[in-house]
């Protein structure tokens, strides 16, 4: 009898032990004021990329936003966030998906999936986008508002930033992976026609791109992996397509990246160890950093377009929570918010 | 007639239990029966923390892998991505890679890697695990700074001559195991077989997707073949020979993460590996000496592939196909001597060369390494005793500094099993392969790490009227490690393997059990627990206000119980394994996902046993996790709820 009693004992206590519940977060009252999303990538196959939010008026910070308000994770590798009307959306790379949520309450309003291993989307209008990849050799174009893959764009070449001037979109053939051509192209897509028309040369690996005031095109091109070539920067006339110039980092093991504009496009940044900041119309690279000292990995980059404010993600150790450092336009500190893990995109949220 | 049921039952004493008896070692002629006893007493020593898993715990998983074995087991973590995926162990919060495991004597990790996936070793293939803790590992086996698993092959004397048995379970699963016993006079054959296929397609909810719902796990199907296969032969009274050979074909696919089920590309992920294993092994033994001399040649292919292709393309958008060949040639001598007045002595040497070539490293790449110990048991008036052991190691040419283990062991009260010991040790472990040549961010200016280990512990054991008995044990251990090995973001390109950590892991074991007989009830009850610390506490981990915090994926508390019953013929059978919280960051918001919930698995077994003159044939079913726990070993890696198998076993002695 006794072992009968010990075994009643032991089931009573592994039932009581059995706590099927799992922990539900609680939502946020009210909806979010101005500010950005903060999107933390997360490492590669485990699933743990977040999304944070900062309002800027208040400094109130939110972290796992997603998660509470919708009770799932992001997914693996949050890769970039893109706004667009009352929504954003969320290119979450190894997931093979988008998920698009309320701009004002980050709740889930659709997604898109079966992609392969989709980077950014750029939206052509209210009904189309494309969203480049960086393993598929071509561009998929959907129906963001349908949740629907429209088609596909043939490329013969990975992508990874995407800029559309007029009805022209640049994209910029960033990763080598799975192609015998060198990886040193901006291709051009039709957009009326949804079809590759042209390219241009430039460096190996271009990673950003931005347009300035004057319409240029800038390209920034880190000379690849395995420091193919020295980094270079781009300027070319997008309607010719011809190079304006091209600027060579004198270093060739540096890796510049994150190429940025100001709201007048009169001024670009980049990180290049620290973060670099020139005028359009300079004669050379700069030598002397605008920013340094604050981050332990100098991530990505974002200037905000009303202020001209630099926030510069610090992925750390890439296993650890992140920061994002805010700058006012002149390079001085003004909050520093800890993020997730590899925060990368950032994405303004104003009227 | 004796079966091993019962065996095991009258041997329950040494169940998951700190082992006494220093210096009372007798080394047995080579009787097979007589070695049998000899397995038994060989795992004692007074001054180190062993615990074995014997027949009785191990023959509900006879037909499982390792790694299920030791989850239910023992309070050696076990991290699994997944029914049938990967798993490893480690022990008292340091890394997989820490853990050694040894098959007859010889190291079975892989040289890349330096650890061994406990999913692909069948429990059929060995009939004995011994789990020694820290610094006692020193005199095996070099660098298992947790500790190491021993598996061993014993031929039993009573082993039945034929041993058949099929599993039907959820999720289309076949296990079939056999072993065929033959003996004549001086020959032993013992040729052991499994088969294992299952669909693995378990359903499950998916909160790891929006929106979320019940899915079932898609292309997670497994299959593995082998068989081992023992010849031993008696030379002479005090000599055999024996060669073991074990070959294994697994073939696995990998599942998408909860999180990535909706890719696309139509991906395929698959792992197959190929090892043949084998050992030739000569020992003389007389009865106050032992001589072991062991060679081993070990050869294993690995194939990894992964494709994404899209409908309407020539050619795939991912394509992974990384081929590896690694393995090794392995001596090792041992001798043990029994003096008078409680001494015993013991030395050892081992030679070792592993060689890896793979698409992965700019060349093929070897290491040769090898190593010396003496070691020194003493006991005085059967109360006090001291154990000195040195190991000298040396890799590719170097010196390693020398690994010494010193352990005292006391008996509390005259006449009472009542003892404290305490330990003190230092290890060393070699980087792995991978952490020297991987291209890119293998690194071979690395440091070996090293581990400064104390240990502390009481154990106890009594048995009343020959009808109960029971014993307890708790342990206190420390272990500091100094250049940790991990792989650190480089300068934007890739990731580096450097030594940067010190790692600081401790805590506190705490085990009981209890058997006996109550009327026509044999009763075994068993429950362990375990408490671990561990944080980096490195310069660079206080400079960032890191050090201190828990390390990801070491639980706090672990523990399990265990406990079976036979009444006649009918026996019942009941596991409960208790992880406690994880963490999946190196974050400290205490909330999931950053953290994983703790959870409770309990598996119950019922079965009946019929016998017929010379045949025996068992009868059971086991529900495994009972209470549909819905639970995350590993974040966003899916894991089945409540499931059944049912097994027929034929054995004819």
């Amino acid at each position: 009898m006794k072992t009968l009693k010990l075994l009643a004992l032991f089931l009573i206590l592994t039932f009581a032990a059995c706590n099927k519940e799992k922990p539900q977060p609680e939502p946020l009252p009210g909806e979010l004021g101005p500010g950005l999303f903060i999107l933390n990538e997360g490492n590669f196959n485990s699933g743990n990329a977040s999304l944070s939010y900062f309002e800027t008026g208040t400094g109130k910070l939110t972290t796992q936003l997603f998660f509470k308000q919708n009770n799932a994770p992001l997914g693996d590798v949050a890769q970039s966030i893109t706004l667009q009307g009352e929504k954003a959306y969320i290119v979450v790379n190894n997931s093979g998906l988008i998920y698009a949520i309320d701009r004002k309450t980050a709740r889930f309003e659709g997604k898109l999936s079966n992609l392969v291993s989709p980077r950014h989307i750029l939206f052509i209008d209210g009904q189309k986008a494309y969203v480049s990849d960086l393993n598929s050799s071509h561009l998929t174009v959907v129906d963001p508002v349908a949740f629907a893959i429209l088609g596909k764009i043939e490329l013969g070449r990975t992508s990874e930033e995407m800029l559309k001037i007029g009805d022209q979109v640049y994209v910029a053939n960033w990763s080598a992976y799975n192609q015998s051509v060198p990886n040193n192209k901006i291709l051009v897509v039709d957009s009326k026609e949804d079809r590759l028309t042209d390219s241009i040369t430039v460096g190996i690996e271009p990673n950003s791109m931005v347009v300035d005031k004057n319409g240029s095109l800038w390209v920034l091109c880190s000379g690849g992996f395995t420091n193919t070539e020295n980094p270079s920067l781009w300027q070319i006339d997008p309607t010719e397509r011809k190079v304006r110039q091209r600027l060579e980092f004198a270093k060739l093991n540096s890796s510049p990246t994150s190429l940025e504009v100001n709201g007048e496009g009169n001024r670009l940044y980049f990180i290049n160890d620290a973060v670099y900041r020139m005028g359009i119309a300079d004669p050379g690279l700069p030598t002397a950093p605008f920013i340094q000292g604050f981050a332990d990995l100098p991530y990505q980059l974002a200037v905000d377009p009303q202020s001209d404010d630099i926030y510069l993600t610090d992925a750390l150790d890439y296993m650890r929570n992140g920061f994002v450092f805010h700058f006012d336009a002149e390079g001085q500190i003004l909050d520093t918010v800890e993020a997730g893990v590899i925060p990368g995109g950032i994405g303004f949220n104003v009227d | 007639m004796i079966y091993p049921e019962k065996i095991s039952l009258l041997l329950v004493v040494l169940l998951m239990t700190a082992k006494l008896s220093l210096g009372q070692m007798i080394f047995d002629t080579l009787q097979l029966r007589e070695m049998e006893i000899l397995s038994v007493q060989a795992e004692q020593g007074k001054t180190i923390k062993t615990t074995t898993i014997d027949s009785l715990a191990k023959s509900g998983f006879g037909q499982l892998n390792l790694s299920e074995l030791l989850a239910a087991n023992s309070v050696v973590f076990v991290k699994s991505y997944g029914r049938g995926g990967l798993a490893t162990a480690s022990f008292r919060g340091t890394a997989a890679s820490h853990t050694q495991v040894l098959w007859n004597g010889f190291q079975i990790s892989s040289p890349m890697l330096g650890q061994v996936d406990l999913s692909l070793v069948p429990n059929a293939f060995f009939d004995r695990a011994s789990l020694r803790y820290g610094g006692s590992s020193i005199e095996s086996v070099p660098g298992a700074l947790g500790g190491s698993i021993e598996l061993e092959s014993e031929p039993e004397a009573r082993k039945p001559a034929l041993d058949v048995l099929q599993l039907f379970g959820s999720y289309q699963t076949y296990i079939t195991t056999a072993s065929l016993n033959i003996q004549s006079k001086r020959l032993v054959s013992d040729t052991r077989f499994i088969y294992q296929n299952s669909q693995n397609d378990f359903p499950y909810y998916n909160n790891g997707v929006l929106p979320s719902g019940w899915m079932r796990q898609e292309k997670a199907d497994l299959s593995n073949i082998g068989f081992t296969q023992r010849l031993t032969f008696l030379i002479s009274g005090f000599q055999q020979i024996s060669l073991t050979s074990w070959n294994q074909w697994n073939k696995r696919n990998i599942p998408a993460t909860m999180t990535n089920v909706w890719r696309g590309g139509n991906l395929t992920e698959f792992q197959d590996d190929f090892f043949s294993r084998n050992v030739l092994a000569w020992s003389f033994h007389r009865t106050k000496t032992r001589l072991q001399v062991s060679a081993a040649w070990f050869h294993e292919k690995q194939q990894y592939f992964l494709e994404t292709f899209e409908e309407g393309n020539p050619v795939a958008d991912t394509l992974i196909n990384s081929g590896n060949t690694s393995g090794g040639y392995f001596s090792k001598v041992k001798l043990d001597r029994q003096f008078g007045m409680g001494l015993l002595f013991s030395a050892g040497f081992d030679l070792r060369h592993e060689k890896v070539k793979t698409t992965n490293y700019s060349t093929a790449r070897q290491r040769n390494s090898g190593g010396l110990f003496v070691r020194m048991e003493k006991s005085f008036r059967q109360r006090l005793a001291f154990d000195i052991l040195i190991r000298q190691e040396m890799a590719d040419g170097k010196l390693l500094p020398l690994m010494p283990f010193l352990g005292v062991n006391y008996q509390l009260l005259p006449g009472a099993d009542f003892n404290i010991r305490a330990s003190v040790s230092r290890n060393f472990h070699l980087p792995s392969l991978n952490d020297l040549y991987w291209v890119p961010g293998g690194n071979e200016n690395l440091k070996p790490e090293r581990a400064f280990q104390l240990e502390g512990g009481l154990n106890y054991k009594r048995t009343f009227q020959q009808a109960v008995s029971f014993g307890a044990d708790l342990s206190f251990f420390s272990s500091q490690i100094k250049d940790w090995i991990q792989w650190k973001p480089g300068n934007y390109q890739f990731w580096t393997a450097e030594n940067i950590a010190e790692v600081h892991a401790r805590g506190v074991e705490a085990s009981f059990r209890m058997q006996g007989k109550w009327n026509r009830l044999i009763y075994t009850l068993r429950t362990a627990y375990t408490f671990t610390r561990t944080s980096d506490e490195s310069d660079l981990a206080k400079e960032k206000g890191f050090a201190g915090e828990q390390l990801i994926y070491v639980p706090v508390h672990n523990a399990n119980g265990f406990v079976h019953l036979a009444f006649n013929d009918y026996f019942f059978r009941w596991q409960l394994n208790y992880t406690g919280k994880r963490k999946t960051t190196m974050n400290d918001s205490g909330s999931f996902p950053d953290v994983l919930p703790a959870y409770w698995l309990n598996d119950v077994s019922l079965g009946k046993t019929w016998k017929l003159k010379k045949f025996r044939i068992e009868l059971k079913g086991v529900v495994k996790n009972l209470f549909d726990v819905n639970y995350q070993a590993i974040l966003w890696r899916a894991m089945p709820g409540r499931n059944f198998e049912i097994s027929l076993r034929f054995l004819i002695n």
